[in-house]
């Protein structure tokens, strides 16, 4: 849920107060946050030049305020706790009360300004990615302007010149705020709304993270091995479904902000890339696909037909990105039988754990926290998980479900539960008697 | 053995001393040679019920030890077993397969030392025991006693010299005998044998009565005449005193030393119990949930194990020490447990 907190109650006040002064501290746009990490319904525009609303996967769109034909959007880079499924929580840095921040949308044309308040322990700044705009306004901290220090506001200003999918990130410090999950995707709408028109919008980012099992905070010095694959910081099954009426057109953007690539994959459908981080793409260019690889940095919208009614799968086609934390040392155990040695070994460090020492009960903090047998480390979300209509999905990471529904209400983003496949068109076991299997 | 058949035995080697100990002392002169006799029984009584209970501890801490250690080659030989089947089928190579039998090995000699000591301390008890080979088999207590709650205080030193040494008792009580036997009667200064060293003498005050009695006490009488009718004797009672006042100064220290033992083996024992302990079944613990969370390998957890199963086996030499200490005190405190 949104809440709105007057600004006046906020803990930056007085600090900002002498950054920016008393008269424009009293101009600045009230702060927006949320506290939920699921899709919130589409920001339909109360003001402004109309356009069509994306939907942010597992987050949302920021209000603004039109002020003298200007949208003003207020964001609060501060520290956030963010459910990455249910759970698991992280500590991570966010703006807006999330991790990703908002989702900006705009109109091409319009005159935007940001305000960026700092609530961190450090400086920062925000780098506006493929926005054509004034030099001074690019955010690389010390290059074009000077850092936010911890306390201050600043001001970004500048006219949205080129509709598309961007993102927005902090550009000081930038390796450990990104790794926090600092960023936030921004849409500039084209100024004609039939143009490129679709019937759903989703955008989302991809983000990594390095989470030790039972902590709470990223390794932000982790620069490769992480072991959390997200969509818009949410890991299956905490991720949310992407909907579409059968027949539908629907556009889904993607822009990747880890340190690696991911082939982004859809079932059932072919796809074209309709716009990258530079723009629309020629029509003459596009060629189908049903995975498309989206490079460091780089962001891909696709598009598609809802063609097929069901339940399709929509992941990375990384299968480690669509696991969550997992060992990369474990010995490979096939064709071993393990059981009755495994059994003897765990059962030995069970009974160890239970053994009351040298002749006493054990008591203490630490026969408490045993006795509860939990199945995981704390704040750790299974390897593989998610539990289907025919049993466990066993995924993890970078992955949720295209659900298409033929009786699915326009504009409507409820979750219709499990597709109910047609008799007869499920796979099913064979029957009949199965022929030995000959090995030479 | 149960913990009621423990306490007889505990009982057994503790009846007579204190028997001995609370008997009324005698009172008239006759009955003195008589109390010296008593007093030099009750410490040898003590010196052997001492000696039993270092056997007995040992003992049970060495039956713990080679319990867990049975269970830690359990443990590697699942594990050794395991990586030969891993060589087998492929997944591993001979290098990875031969480091876990090298576990094994360490397991296996680890627990041959273990059984070595087991049967060696076993033995040891039933020798002080008197038990002959014919005898029942010894049943031990499957673990040693707790650790108290608290560590009892250490009361003023001379005052338990005062009250409860009984070879200061004896030496004193021989004190008496040898001036009596000597003739001397004209003490002309009193000494504390504990204000002195081997090598000098203090005055001391003339004007305290020399109190008679059978209360152990440090004042001794100093005769030194110089006359030549008695100056042998003289001499001769001056050496005892002097050996009385080395025994008074040895038994204070040793009284002292051994409840610095005994209070530094109580905190080695308290903190392998509350913090080493626990923070290796927490790991253990912690390690159980990677396991079945795929975080780590069997292996792993084999191995961490290993290392945790230590810490018990040193929280169980922690316990067996701090109760020999406290038996080296108890003894301390009584007489020389020194045989
Ligand atoms: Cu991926």
């Amino acid at each position: 849920m949104f809440t709105r907190r007057s600004f006046f109650n906020g803990a930056g006040l007085a600090v900002a107060a002498a950054t920016v002064g008393k008269r424009a501290l009293a101009a600045l746009p009230e702060i927006v946050s949320t506290d939920s990490a699921s899709m919130q319904p589409p920001l339909v525009p109360p003001n402004g030049r109309p356009y069509h609303p994306v939907a942010t996967l597992n987050g949302w769109s920021l209000p603004w305020r039109m002020r003298q034909g200007t949208k003003e959007f207020h964001l609060v880079a501060e520290p956030v706790v963010r459910e990455i499924a249910p759970g698991m929580k992280a500590n991570l840095w966010g703006y807006d009360g999330q991790s990703p921040g908002p989702t900006l949308e705009v109109v091409e044309g319009d005159r935007v300004r940001i305000f960026v308040t700092n609530r961190l322990p450090e400086h920062t700044s925000v780098h506006w990615p493929g926005q054509r705009l004034p030099n001074g306004m690019d955010g690389v901290s010390c290059l074009n302007q000077p850092s936010i220090k911890p306390g201050q506001t600043y001001v970004y200003d500048f006219t949205a010149q080129r509709a598309g999918t961007f993102m927005y990130h902090p550009h000081a410090d930038e390796t450990t705020q990104m790794a926090m999950g600092m960023m936030g995707s921004w849409v500039t709408h084209p100024r004609d709304p039939g143009q490129m028109r679709v019937d759903r919008d989703y955008v989302f980012l991809l983000n990594a993270y390095d989470i030790s099992p039972g902590s709470f905070t990223p390794k932000v010095s982790t620069m490769l091995d992480f072991n959390l694959w997200t969509f818009n910081s949410s890991a299956y099954p905490g991720t949310d479904p992407m909907l579409a009426r059968l027949g539908e057109r629907v556009r889904i953007r993607v822009g990747n902000l880890t340190m690696t690539n991911h082939p982004i994959h859809l079932h059932g459908h072919e796809f074209v890339v309709a716009d990258t981080d530079g723009g629309w793409t020629p029509p003459g260019s596009r060629w189908p696909e049903v995975t498309t690889d989206i490079a460091v940095g780089q962001m891909r919208a696709i598009e598609f037909t809802a063609a097929a009614p069901g339940d399709w799968a929509f992941h990375c086609h990384k299968s480690h990105h669509t696991m969550n934390a997992m060992s990369h040392t474990l010995p490979t155990t096939i064709g071993v039988e393990s059981g009755d040695l495994t059994r003897k070994i765990t059962s030995l460090v069970t009974e160890y754990m239970s053994m009351g020492g040298a002749g006493g009960a054990m008591d203490g903090a630490a026969s408490g926290a045993m006795q509860m047998q939990m199945p995981l480390p704390e704040n750790t979300l299974p390897m593989m998980t998610g539990s289907g209509p025919h049993g466990p999905i066993e995924m993890g990471g970078m992955f949720t479900v295209m659900k298409i529904r033929a009786d699915l209400a326009h504009g409507d983003y409820r979750d219709p539960g499990w597709y109910q496949a047609p008799a007869g068109s499920v796979a099913y076991p064979w029957e009949g008697e199965t022929p030995a299997v000959e090995r030479g | 053995m149960s913990a009621a058949a423990q306490y007889d035995i505990e009982e057994t080697l503790t009846f007579n001393v204190l028997s001995l100990l609370t008997a009324p002392y005698a009172r008239d002169i006759e009955k003195r040679r008589f109390a010296q006799v008593q007093g030099t029984l009750v410490i040898a009584v003590m010196q052997l019920a001492n000696a039993t209970r270092q056997a007995y501890f040992a003992a049970v801490a060495a039956h713990q030890s080679a319990q867990y250690l049975q269970q830690v080659k359990t443990a590697a030989e699942a594990g050794a077993e395991l990586a030969r089947r891993m060589l087998a089928a492929g997944n591993w190579n001979i290098l990875d397969q031969t480091h876990e039998q090298g576990f094994y090995a360490d397991a296996k000699r680890r627990l041959t030392q273990a059984r070595w000591q087991q049967e060696t301390t076993r033995e040891k008890l039933r020798q002080l025991m008197g038990l002959s080979g014919e005898q029942p088999a010894l049943r031990l207590a499957e673990s040693l006693p707790d650790l108290p709650q608290h560590l009892e205080d250490l009361p003023d030193v001379e005052q338990i010299l005062l009250q409860n040494r009984l070879d200061l008792k004896v030496q004193r009580m021989q004190i008496d005998a040898l001036a009596r036997r000597l003739g001397l009667t004209k003490a002309t200064r009193f000494i504390n044998v504990l204000d002195m060293g081997p090598t000098r003498v203090l005055q001391g005050d003339k004007s305290q009565p020399y109190e008679r009695g059978y209360e152990i006490s440090f004042e001794v009488p100093i005769f030194d005449s110089g006359a030549a009718r008695v100056r042998r004797a003289e001499a001769q009672y001056a050496q005892a005193i002097d050996r009385f006042a080395q025994s008074a100064v040895d038994a204070r220290s040793q009284i002292r030393q051994a409840y610095a033992a005994y209070r530094a083996c109580f905190e080695i024992a308290r903190q392998q119990r509350d913090e080493v302990v626990p923070n290796a079944k927490l790991i253990a613990a912690q390690n159980l949930l990677r396991y079945d969370a795929s975080l780590i390998s069997v292996f792993d957890l084999l191995a961490d194990a290993r290392l945790q199963i230590t810490s018990v086996d040193d929280y169980i030499h922690s316990v067996r020490d701090f109760w020999m200490a406290k038996s080296e005190l108890d003894t301390a405190l009584l007489g020389n447990f020194t045989p």
